[in-house]
């Protein structure tokens, strides 16, 4: 702790040691400012990109170089700028701080403390916007990132460095599988765990104040990092966010962690962008777009990797949120950003409201890195999982017409049923990647099929507490052996059997 | 003044300019001579409400040798399209083209106490140096400045204020930018 007089001594120092020289800095003035963009004459010399100061601390960023004038926007109060008002550059572009000690903090995109703990005392930043790893800096997704969800690590595994979307109407349930596959890195130990980053876009400051609690309440805010540009923001916070929180996450990356990244959601994010650009008067596209917004996106989601092991080994996993209106995913911006990721996660609000949660289509979801970022005793178990839903589901609209089902039909039905049951899962609660072998495993052996359907998630729970219980040892080998070989195949099975001769 | 404004000064003056043909400088210092008749009628020149017969006829009467002359069908043209607000940017632009033709930058000093004829001179060499280009000089007294001066040479101000020092002082003390 610093006392009062040695700060006085400090200043004196400066003060003494100070030697005045002149300041010869290239400027331009304030032709005209308003909705957060400001038109500035002069600065013959700016750079796209280049930071740049106003009077009373605005800073802008220059964006249109045009002519006779730069377009850029201002990262602050309009009101505080005012025509004629001399703008200097600063030579660099925009960099955000980054450090251990973001981690458990809520900052803003400029890396400022929104959460009333204090400064953020970091000793190194990096640029807002980078170039992506190149090709030999990466290698291939293998590794899996346990989401905790059934539903997502049986049927639409994601791999570490892999960018997977998460798209869906309103109230659908995106940010809650966002927050539980946070929630799930907890159990791993502090170095190996995978740190997390949040980056709020344009919501409400209730909302996040609520994420935040969530994610304290958890444990989870310990590793995780939240960045907020919250809607009563200018749009230039709203556009930096995701940049500003990926370059967070590189930090950690290069220094080989593995990092997960949320980008809830990059509608917003394009929508701030398309306002910035309306305003700078850039041509319009469709949906009032600027021809821009797909590298937008793709230079953002691009930064996520799995770097080789030269290069550190780290990774950044990325999952982007979209949110759609009325299910049309054929709108420009969800197009886009399906086009870019590496799998969609498609979340149904049909399905939600009949009490499938995680709300997850899983016939139209996929993971275009597939089983090689799965365990093999997970691939071992959900291997025809995804199949036999296809069928199923095809077989339920067939049987709505009434007419009669042979033996094998009703026994798909009966199981499709019972599968889909087992995929339900409650919020906030992660399972471990081998009880959710477990489970799935007494589902898709038929142990579950004379089971009432109402009964499927108490046999569940049952299942799951009798065997921490009473055989630790078998799922602690699942863990670690990471398959199920003959041997554990009858262990398992044995188990399962047990456990259902006393269910009732 | 709005940028449009600005933009399109900056065109009446590169058109005034090129009506001027081979001597432009002439032009300007005819235009520059029109505008100093005119100081106390600019305001109703540039009134919307005023009739644009009453305003042809205080033109023509204030400069009755001026007609036939490029500087004096600019201010016609002007008053005729109802922008004879841009005047006095037209004429700064236009005098700034000129310089541009001839080599020569603006340079506007401002200092906390009055310049003496050897500081000018020092000041003139010096900002030459940084411009690589001749500089003509304007000065002005500001004594919010408290010392020293500031100038501006196109889009680079060298500022060796004492008010600009003790702001960099601040600024270096608190730790600036974030």
């Amino acid at each position: 702790m610093i006392r009062p007089e040695e700060i006085t001594e400090i200043i004196r120092r400066q003060i003494e040691g100070y030697i005045p020289k002149a300041d010869i800095a290239e400027v331009g003035n304030v032709l005209q400012v308003g909705d957060g963009i400001a038109r500035v004459y002069g600065l013959s010399n700016a750079m796209s990109g280049e930071l740049l100061e106003f009077p009373n601390g605005v800073r802008g960023l220059a964006l249109n170089l045009e002519h006779d004038n730069v377009g850029c926007v201002l990262m602050g109060e309009d009101r505080l700028v005012k025509e004629g008002d001399i703008v200097r550059r600063t030579g660099r572009v925009l960099d955000v701080p980054v450090g251990d000690e973001l981690t458990g903090r809520v900052v803003n995109p400029l890396g400022l403390p929104l959460d009333g703990k204090g400064p953020v005392k970091t000793s190194s930043s990096r640029p807002l916007e980078v170039v992506a790893p190149g090709i030999v800096e990466r290698q291939p997704v293998k590794v899996p990132l346990q989401t905790g969800l059934k539903a997502v690590d049986a049927i639409i595994p994601i791999g570490r460095g892999q960018r997977e979307l998460i798209i869906g109407d309103r109230q659908t349930g995106k940010t809650a599988i966002a927050l539980d596959t946070i929630i799930n890195q907890k159990d791993a130990p502090p170095d190996k765990r995978v740190i997390c980053v949040y980056v709020a876009i344009g919501q409400k400051q209730s909302t996040v104040a609520q994420v935040v609690k969530t994610l304290s309440d958890h444990g989870a805010m310990e590793y995780t990092i939240v960045v907020a540009a919250c809607a009563s923001e200018p749009a230039s916070m709203l556009y930096m966010a995701p940049y500003a929180g990926t370059s967070m996450a590189e930090y950690f990356m290069w220094k080989g962690r593995d990092v997960l990244i949320i980008y809830d959601d990059l509608t917003k994010h394009a929508q701030s962008y398309r306002q910035m650009s309306l305003l700078l008067r850039r041509p319009p596209g469709r949906e009032a777009y600027p021809g821009d917004v797909f590298y937008l996106h793709s230079r953002l989601l691009e930064r996520a990797c799995r770097l080789s092991a030269d290069a550190g080994g780290g990774s950044l996993t990325a999952l982007p949120i979209i949110e759609t209106q009325a299910n049309d995913v054929s709108a420009y911006i969800p197009t886009n950003v399906i086009s870019i990721t590496d799998g969609q996660i498609y979340l149904e609000s049909s399905l939600f409201y009949s009490g499938v949660r995680p709300a997850v289509n899983v016939g139209i979801s996929v993971s275009r890195v597939g089983g090689v970022a799965q365990i093999k005793a997970m691939r071992k178990v959900a291997g025809r999982l995804r199949g036999d839903l296809a069928q199923y589901h095809d077989l339920a609209a067939f049987a709505q017409f009434g007419s009669d089902l042979d033996k094998e039909s009703r026994r798909q039905l009966a199981r499709g049923d019972r599968m889909t049951e087992l995929l339900k899962q409650d919020q906030y609660s992660p399972m471990k990647a081998e009880e959710q072998v477990l489970s799935l495993f007494a589902g898709v052996n038929g142990y579950l099929d004379d089971v009432d359907i109402a009964r499927v998630r108490p046999f569940e729970a049952g299942l799951l507490k009798f065997a921490r219980a009473n055989y630790a040892g078998v799922l602690a080998r699942v863990r670690e052996k990471k398959e199920i070989d003959d041997a554990l195949n009858t262990e398992l099975s044995a188990l399962v059997k047990e456990f259902r001769a006393g269910f009732k | 003044m709005k940028a449009a404004d600005r933009i399109l000064a900056r065109r009446y003056a590169r058109a005034f300019v090129a009506a001027c043909g081979g001597k432009p400088r002439a032009g300007v210092e005819a235009l520059a001579a029109q505008r100093g008749q005119l100081d106390g009628v600019m305001e109703y020149l540039a009134s919307p409400l005023i009739p644009a017969r009453v305003k042809s006829d205080i033109l023509n009467g204030r400069l009755p040798a001026g007609k036939g002359a490029a500087a004096f069908s600019l201010l016609e043209l002007l008053l005729g399209v109802r922008r004879f607000n841009l005047l006095d940017a037209v004429l700064a632009d236009a005098q700034a083209l000129c310089d541009e033709r001839e080599g020569i930058v603006l340079s506007r000093v401002v200092s906390a106490a009055p310049l003496d004829r050897e500081n000018t001179a020092v000041l003139k060499r010096a900002l030459e140096r940084l411009s690589g280009a001749q500089v003509r000089l304007e000065t002005a007294e500001d004594a919010a400045l408290i010392g020293g001066f500031t100038a501006r040479v196109a889009d680079t101000l060298v500022d060796a204020s004492a008010r600009g020092a003790a702001e960099r002082l601040k600024k270096q003390i608190s730790g600036g930018a974030y």
